[in-house]
């Protein structure tokens, strides 16, 4: 261990750590740029310089490592090293670090849409000068496509080399490149090679200003107009933490949070586009059921008096012939899943899985971020919860189905839907229209997985929660108390839950053997065998 | 007067290896590959207080002692002949003339260290001296002076030509080994220093040509001969390019301590000003040293100390003199031009700062300047290089000392000259 004084501040800090991670874990800023935890460090921006005793050079604290200094060496007899990042050298030299940085931006903040999240805003009105000394040209540049959906745009461009280093050292595919010389320097694709790589998109999200931006959302709104929901991605059974940006329920953009046991601070491209999948005109909105060979509009009550009604017909008409199947889905969160299997139990059903979710690729990127095959969220609480689930393949011809919706680019077999049209009743749970509609005989409305609230568990064994974008009215059961609603619509009692938090702590309890709570989730996923 | 690197460089074929073997080439590195330790070599080189001839003039022998002995990395040295300096043509005279000398101050060195294979980084446009070396390594390879078991040893070296494409910022040491990499050229950020990480990770030296070829006559001579030559902290003779306003430009190879007067004047080498048009200022180091004036070099000698003391530094031996008919504005403007154009870009001082001086400085020179522009350019040179303050060594701002090595000279320039700044501004 060392001791340190920085701004006056006597800090114990571990042999090896920087002066830059020193004043963070303390509560110090210092302003960077070119820094990026997970990258080389390149020193370069000359954003983080701070004065160190003994040395007449300001020291770039990102690379300056703090370490023991023999006893006779020690400042004031006791420091290892004594920093100011608040002198007046250190403070002239940011402003001016920030000015020539400003000498050829175009200063076009109010239609840029890094505006609000922007370190060149921000450190500019913290440490900068409100106005300029340059008087010449500036250079101007035109904006360039560099593939995968991104726009670049060099005037914005403060030559950080992030978005570089992101492509040599996480993607590891090497698309970007710095071109030409000192005032001209800027980012570059050669011709034939644009930027092209599952994880491209987090080159949007190192970039500290405005230079690489989305052009999926790009002018679409302000930042500061965002709601955001911190959850997991569910389009693979990796989890990557979000934050899902959205507005009046209309999602905008989804970018990574910092998660080390899962995704570091990245995620992959599918999953950052993926919203637009559910953007489609075939969304389910109201109750359904059919009448006369046709699906009708119906309200909540109407639909669930059809289900009880024709549920006790068929059970009627089918004497000992009668039987339930249920199909459950790795698309289902724990909490789903639970009073699924409580349903199940209680009718006597058949359950089957659905198990066809391993049709992606294993990737794995040279620092260790991972993509998953399986491009279900939670295949591993599916496991934990329906120990012995048949697979649909196998359907056998029911009296009664319930059939909980798949999500986009999965559909049944065409064998499995003929076996499932031998039915004489088929309750769908959907959130979207697809081939299970068009016969099934009522349809409840359910919440897709950016509107849900509720637990899954990763390819790792991570339990994680999700969390949805705002509460829509059109919601008027959670998908799990929809569950709950037809058990005890059909049997007449089911468990009591009167929230997503209780369902949590019962199924983790039952199903897992922990005792967590849900709120206990949100700050920290836990593992399902614990330890790491 | 004593030479060691250029007594033979006017004779015929001086750059073959027969030439090189009559005059007692290669004896040393013999000798130092059979019979010496890498103790013995570092010691000699120390004892000689031989500093870096490529301009920062750091002791050689003190840089081999920092390469790691027991790590099992090889080791790697690189001579660099980059010269890229604006004002410096001295290494060219070596490349061409006498490339093995420096080879047999490469063997030398590489013994110190532990090392099995060298690069020799030459400058894009020395197309021709290239070529020289190739030949030359093909020629000692020949003679088993290179390649396997050197001498009959068991001692494995080879030399390696690496052209470089143009850039003066690959005469930084770390740029030149992200070169030789296959990557782009520019400086890496320090510590890691080269003797622990360098090329591929490695350890590596870098020296410069001149700083080589100076190795086999100290090894023959003795390190005490070779402090002798020179004066106090600058030891042996030094190679000086010189240009400019004088009768006869070119190389020369004098004692450190030399005075510049006699550099200038003597006709045994400048033979005096062109013209016989009195000089206003001299550039003692390269371009990267501040210019001194007349006034100031009034009793100059040529070595480490007194160039410092006068306010500049001895740098590469690159001395360009100048005549009281140059505008030092265009002098200014010219310099700043240069290094706006080299700047590998990376530092944002350096990169933002050199453009924004020669759109200043352009002001000067083309009509427009204002008054309050003369303490803009002092502000912006002390925002990227630092003041100038030897005895408290430098303040840059930058990555590499080319923030230093721009902002000095202007800064120089502008205080020194300063009417001649101040007459622009009334001209409008
Ligand atoms: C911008 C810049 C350019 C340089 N160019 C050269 C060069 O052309 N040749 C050279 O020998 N050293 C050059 N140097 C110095 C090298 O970095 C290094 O210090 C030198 O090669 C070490 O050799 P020495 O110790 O033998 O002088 C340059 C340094 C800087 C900062
Ligand atoms: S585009 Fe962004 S990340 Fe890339 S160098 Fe420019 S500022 Fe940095
Ligand atoms: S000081 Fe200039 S030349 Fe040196 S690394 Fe920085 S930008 Fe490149």
């Amino acid at each position: 261990m060392a001791l340190i004084l920085m701004d006056g501040k006597e800090i114990q800090i571990e042999n090896g750590a920087t002066v830059l991670s020193a004043a963070y874990r303390n509560g110090i800023e210092i302003p960077h740029y070119c820094f990026h935890p997970a990258m080389k460090i390149v020193g370069s921006c000359r954003m983080c310089l701070v004065e160190i005793d003994g040395m007449p050079k300001l020291q770039t604290s990102c690379s300056t490592k703090i370490g023991e200094a023999l006893p006779n060496r020690k400042i004031d007899g006791k420091y290892d090293m004594v920093i100011q990042t608040q002198s007046e050298k250190v403070k002239k030299a940011r402003k001016t670090t920030l000015e020539f940085l400003l000498l050829n931006h175009p200063l076009d903040c109010p239609v840029c849409d890094q505006a609000g999240e922007c370190f060149l805003q921000d450190y500019t009105y913290e440490y900068g000068s409100s106005h300029s000394r340059f008087i010449e040209e500036k250079l101007v540049r035109p904006k360039e496509d560099f593939g995968s959906g991104i726009q670049h745009d060099p005037n914005r461009c403060i030559m950080c080399t992030r978005c570089i280093r992101f492509t040599r050292e996480v993607s590891g595919t090497k698309e970007l490149h710095k071109i030409e010389r000192g005032n001209h320097n800027k980012i570059g694709i050669f011709e034939d090679k644009p930027l092209d790589n599952p994880l491209a998109g987090n080159v949007t999200d190192v970039c500290p200003v405005g230079a690489m931006l989305p052009k999926d959302s790009l002018h679409k709104e302000r930042v500061w107009n965002y709601d955001v929901a911190e959850t997991v991605c569910g389009v693979c059974a990796r989890g990557c933490n979000t934050n899902v940006s959205y507005r009046e329920n209309q999602i905008f953009r989804i970018t990574p949070r910092r998660n080390m046991d899962i995704n570091d601070w990245w995620m992959c491209d599918r999953g950052r586009y993926f919203h637009h999948e559910f953007e489609t005109k075939n969304r389910i909105e109201t109750p359904k059921c059919r009448q006369n060979s046709e699906l009708i509009s119906v309200s909540w009550e109407g639909v669930f008096n059809f289900v009880r009604e024709d549920f006790a017909r068929v059970r009627k008409e089918q004497k000992d012939n009668f039987s339930v199947g249920i199909v459950a889905s790795p698309f289902l969160t724990n909490e789903e899943l639970f009073t699924l299997s409580d349903l199940a139990h209680s009718l006597d059903a058949t359950v089957y899985r659905f198990v066809d979710t391993k049709i992606g690729e294993k990737q794995e990127f040279p620092q260790g971020f991972k993509i998953s095959d399986d491009f279900s969220p939670n295949s591993a609480g599916l496991d934990k919860i329906f120990t012995n689930a048949d697979d649909v393949a196998n359907l056998k011809k029911h009296s009664v189905l319930f059939v909980p919706s798949l999500v986009a680019g999965f559909e049944f077999s065409d064998s499995t839907v003929e076996q499932m049209k031998k039915a004489k009743l088929v309750i769908a749970i959907q959130d979207e229209k697809s081939a299970i509609s068009d016969f099934a005989n009522a349809i409840l409305p359910a919440q897709n997985f950016y509107e849900k609230t509720g637990s899954i568990v990763n390819e790792d064994g991570w339990i994680q929660r999700m969390n949805p974008i705002g509460q829509s009215e059109k919601f008027r059961y959670n998908n799990w108390e929809i569950f709950l609603k037809l058990q005890n619509l059909l049997v007449g009692k089911s468990a009591q839950f009167s929230s997503v938090s209780e369902v949590f702590s019962n199924v983790i309890r039952e199903k897992f053997g922990l005792e967590a709570t849900f709120f206990g989730l949100k700050k920290e996923a836990i593992q399902m065998n614990g330890g790491k | 007067m004593t030479k060691m690197l250029t007594q033979f460089i006017e004779q015929e074929n001086c750059h073959t290896l027969d030439f090189y073997l009559k005059n007692g080439g290669y004896n040393q590195a013999k000798r130092a590959i059979l019979e010496m330790s890498a103790d013995e070599i570092i010691e000699i080189a120390k004892q000689s207080n031989l500093r870096g001839r490529g301009g920062a003039g750091f002791p050689a022998g003190m840089k081999w002692s920092f390469i790691p002995r027991d790590i099992d990395k090889p080791k790697y040295l690189i001579s660099n002949a980059d010269e890229g300096e604006p004002g410096t043509f001295k290494d060219r005279v070596l490349l061409s003339k006498n490339p093995h000398q420096m080879f047999d101050g490469m063997i030398i060195a590489a013994k110190a260290i532990d090392c099995h294979l060298a690069f020799v980084y030459i400058r894009g446009e020395f197309k021709k001296e290239a070529e020289i070396l190739e030949n030359a390594i093909a020629e000692a390879k020949e003679k088993n002076i290179l390649g396997k078991r050197i001498f009959g040893s068991d001692f494995d070296f080879d030399i390696v030509v690496h052209r470089g494409a143009g850039a003066y910022i690959c005469g930084e040491e770390t740029a030149l080994i992200e070169s030789i990499e296959g990557k782009r050229g520019q400086p890496r950020i320090k510590p890691p220093f080269p003797a622990i990480e360098g090329y591929l990770q490695c350890p590596t030296v870098v020296n410069n040509v001149e700083t080589f070829a100076a190795l086999p006559p100290i090894f023959e001579n003795g390190a005490q001969w070779f402090v002798d030559l020179g004066v106090e902290n600058s030891a042996g003779t030094k190679l000086f390019s010189i240009s400019g306003h004088v009768k006869n430009p070119g190389v020369f190879e004098v004692p450190m301590g030399t005075p510049l007067h006699d550099l200038i004047y003597n006709d045994e080498f400048c033979g005096g000003m062109k013209d016989d048009i009195p000089l206003k200022s001299v550039i003692p180091g390269g371009s990267s040293s501040p210019i001194l004036t007349a006034k100031e070099i009034d009793g100059l000698t040529m070595d480490y100390d007194a160039i410092q003391k006068a306010g500049s530094m001895l740098g590469s031996g690159a001395v360009i003199v100048m005549n009281e008919t140059t505008d030092m504005v265009q002098v200014c403007y010219n310099l700043a031009r240069f290094y706006a154009h080299e700047s590998c870009g990376q530092c944002t001082p350096c990169r933002e700062g050199t453009a924004w001086l020669i759109k200043i400085l352009k002001r000067f020179t083309s009509g427009g300047a204002r008054q309050e522009d003369i303490e803009l350019l002092l502000d912006i040179t002390d925002n990227i290089g630092g003041l100038v303050d030897f005895s408290q060594g430098s303040f840059g701002k930058t990555i590499c000392p080319f923030g230093e090595a721009v902002s000095w000279p202007v800064r120089a320039l502008v205080e020194k000259f300063l009417p001649e700044f101040e007459k622009r501004v009334q001209e409008k």
